[in-house]
């Protein structure tokens, strides 16, 4: 039944959430227009009605509040999802989000959980400028006890957004505002009120035996197509799907890079200290040997993101750069 | 003529069409002065450091001048090559239009190009934009050798120094598929390099090189030829050599007689190897690809060493010949080749190899290579007196024994079939009047 039914992102972000609500009590809604205003890109549309306005609950624009709010529910055992608008507005709310949230666990000595998925759009949409453009992987990432995971599909997305909110951890749950609209095939398996994808663990979209591309949230379908133009010139590139980028699926990464002895990461973040630097550090300490060429990073540009829109792309990783920098991978003079 | 004069017009400069480009030259106009021209029609054809590209009118109007000429060369891009007009009545007033040198009128793209000193003209190629990409040399020059880790992991692997590899990576970087292409090769060139360490750690030894002779070269890659490309296997037999002897001293004793020269047991072993050969044909034979050739005639070639190296003159039709005629032959060639004077003819058409080092030195038994084409030689080792039992208990006898080993080419000859050669070859030793029948 493969590729006969397609789902936009959206649709799977709210079919998990919904699913999630009718299956767990405990878990409720909480953000910025999530309720009245159906969401602010509709990813909670129609829960209102169905939950009521205990378990979809409309908060003022303080995200120092709610979420703190909402890190106190999961201390009290319930199962909050917290919608920021965009994540980078979770900044309001970042103490909340590594002190309270991250570290009570363990220091707690395991007495406290905090079953709390944090999720909202991440990274650069469009022309939205410098201060609402920041992808937030490499942020979040850096700290033990948060998971962090970015759906590229609509299988990823209702997988990994259900996993999230049945872990007993908290969860960032970054999502792409750019995707949101798009549709995907989706099986019948991942349509199942059942389905879930395991946290931890990469996909390989598509194999390949030159070059491996690793990359996460939209930059995959760029890896994808990039790999399509490589493929017509006889490159075979192989695109691994993060999913999780916290944990970070090491093992699949570096099995690939020793297959292919060749490594290209790409994400829309910064460069320094960015998921890019962490996963070349990986394959340097576990696969050295098996390296063919000096790994290529492709992330956004350095600087803070330019509203212009010709310096926005050229701040933003393109299909082209990731083709260009497979071949300086799997460059040989005649 | 300052261009404030004349009407209005557009002056059309040498387009830029490539990205390295900085000057063109004129290959053809295709419109002529007073043509009426139109947007997307050629005006001209311009060779540029790439190509010859067509240029394009953009704007309607007329062709009022054609500043440069078909073939003019050497055109800075932006310099005017020719000037349009939209009012038909103005092309007349161009007729001596020049382009100004600095005061051009609307026309943004028209540079001052033309008053360019000589000397920036010759530098601006220099400072194109698209230098490619050559980096200045850092390619790996001097004694740091670049090689990606898995390249570096598989030369060690598998004993390859990574000296001896060409690297095409990224600024001649050694990558996986070099080693692997270097290993495909089978390059030999991998033992060269260690000598040059040992050389260097051993303390210096006292030593002499000796240049190759061409018989030493030749020598040499006919046996390694031999050796390398002939399955060898080796057969032994004792024979007894008391009757060879008896009836050789009787010989002798004619020769002396009659003033010949003495009978040589190499002599003997020569002529019973020939009558052997004929009574087995399969060891007078050369193996090809497509067949085996069993030869009618029985040549013998004779191993004689020299100081100038190893020969093999031929005795032909060594079983159709005589003990004497056979020796003086042997004779005459060994010396021959001891004065290195040999012809062709002395030592080509052998089909057999006679090599004999127990009579000149004692040798017990050795192991000959055989000279190719051939598919067999002769090892004749030295004749000694052995003490053998008797029929008897307490009894024994004492008899001079040879020993004889056949190397034989396997795709030639079978076992069987040299055991029969050397038992043929026993035979005419030990009972060496049978040579007679």
């Amino acid at each position: 039944a493969a590729g006969a039914k397609e789902m936009t992102v959206r649709d799977a972000l709210n079919s998990a959430i919904d699913e999630e609500m009718s299956a767990d009590p405990k878990v409720f809604v909480m953000g910025e227009e999530v309720g009245q205003y159906q969401g602010a890109y509709k990813i909670t549309k129609g829960l209102l009605e169905k939950y009521g306005p205990e378990r979809v609950y409309d908060t003022p624009i303080t995200e120092a509040g709610f979420t703190g709010i909402g890190v106190g529910a999961a201390y009290a055992g319930l199962k909050p999802v917290v919608e920021f608008m965009t994540f980078n507005f979770s900044m309001q709310a970042i103490d909340h989000i590594i002190n309270s949230a991250a570290k009570s666990n363990y220091m707690s000595a395991g007495q406290i959980n905090v079953p709390i998925v944090f999720r909202g759009p991440n990274g650069a949409a469009a022309g939205v400028g410098a201060q609402h453009s920041q992808c937030y992987a490499a942020w979040y990432a850096s700290v033990p006890g948060l998971k962090v995971l970015a759906p590229y599909s609509a299988e990823d997305a209702r997988g990994l957004l259900k996993a999230a909110i049945r872990d007993p951890d908290p969860v960032v749950f970054l999502e792409n505002e750019l995707l949101y609209g798009e549709s995907f095939p989706i099986s019948e398996e991942a349509l199942d009120s059942s389905f879930c994808l395991p946290i931890g663990k990469a996909k390989i979209e598509r194999e390949g035996k030159d070059v491996t591309i690793v990359t996460f949230s939209k930059m995959v379908g760029f890896a994808l197509k990039a790999a399509e133009k490589l493929a017509e010139e006889g490159i075979s590139a192989e695109v691994i799907n993060l999913r999780s980028i916290r944990p970070l699926d090491r093992a699949t990464i570096n099995a690939s890079v020793r297959k292919t002895s060749r490594l290209v990461t790409v994400e829309e973040g910064f460069p320094q200290h960015g998921v890019c630097a962490e996963i070349c550090a990986s394959v340097v300490e576990e696969s050295f040997s098996y390296l063919d060429a000096p790994v290529e990073r492709i992330a956004g540009a350095d600087v803070p993101m330019p509203y212009a829109a010709n310096l926005e792309r050229l701040a933003l990783p393109q299909i082209e750069d990731i083709v260009r920098a497979s071949k300086r991978a799997c460059y040989r003079s005649k | 003529s300052s261009s404030s004069d004349l009407p209005p017009h557009q002056e059309i400069g040498m387009p830029s069409l490539s990205p390295t480009m900085t000057e063109g030259n004129i290959a053809r106009w295709l419109k002529k002065e007073g043509d009426k021209v139109a947007p997307g029609e050629v005006l001209c054809e311009v060779e540029t450091d790439k190509a010859t590209v067509e240029m394009e009118c953009m704007e309607e109007g007329f062709l009022a001048k054609i500043v440069k000429e078909e073939g003019a060369k050497e055109i800075q891009v932006g310099e005017v090559i020719a000037i349009t007009v939209e009012d038909e009545d103005d092309i007349q007033k161009f007729k001596d239009y020049t382009p100004s040198s600095d005061t051009g009128p609307a026309a943004p793209e028209a540079k001052p190009a033309p008053s360019l000193p000589k000397e920036e003209k010759v530098e601006k190629p220099a400072s194109a934009p698209e230098a490619k990409i050559s980096k200045p040399s850092s390619a790996p020059s001097e004694d740091r050798i670049f090689a990606s880790p898995l390249a570096r992991k598989l030369a060690e692997d598998n004993n390859v120094p990574l000296s001896s590899i060409k690297g095409t990576g990224p600024e001649g970087r050694i990558v996986k598929a070099d080693v692997e292409d270097f290993l495909a090769s089978g390059s030999k060139e991998t033992t060269a390099k260690p000598s040059k360490q040992v050389d260097s750690k051993v303390p210096a030894l006292d030593y002499v090189d000796i240049p190759h002779t061409q018989i030493r070269k030749v020598t040499a890659s006919r046996l390694a030829f031999s050796k390398q490309t002939i399955p060898h296997y080796y057969l032994t037999v004792d024979t007894c050599v008391d009757k060879m002897m008896g009836l050789r001293s009787q010989l002798n004793s004619f020769q002396e007689a009659s003033g010949g020269k003495r009978i040589s047991v190499n002599d003997l072993v020569i002529k019973a190897a020939a009558l052997a050969l004929r009574k087995v044909p399969q060891c007078n034979s050369s193996w090809t690809d497509e067949y085996i050739r069993q030869f009618k005639n029985v040549n013998i070639n004779v191993a004689v060493q020299t100081e100038n190296g190893l020969y093999v003159p031929v005795v032909k039709d060594a079983d159709k010949k005589g003990l004497s005629t056979i020796g003086e032959e042997v004779r005459f060639l060994a010396q021959k080749a001891k004065e290195n004077s040999l012809k062709p003819e002395d030592y080509e058409g052998g089909t057999f190899t006679v090599s004999n080092l127990g009579g000149p030195f004692g040798i017990k038994q050795f192991c000959a290579v055989i000279n190719p084409p051939q598919a067999a030689i002769l090892a004749i080792g030295s004749a000694e007196k052995r003490v053998v039992p008797g029929t008897g208990p307490d009894q024994y006898n004492v008899a001079s024994y040879m020993s004889v080993t056949l190397s034989c080419d396997h795709r030639v000859i079978d076992g069987a079939i040299g055991a029969e050669w050397l038992k043929a070859f026993k035979g005419y030793i030990e009972t060496p009047e049978s040579m007679l029948l």
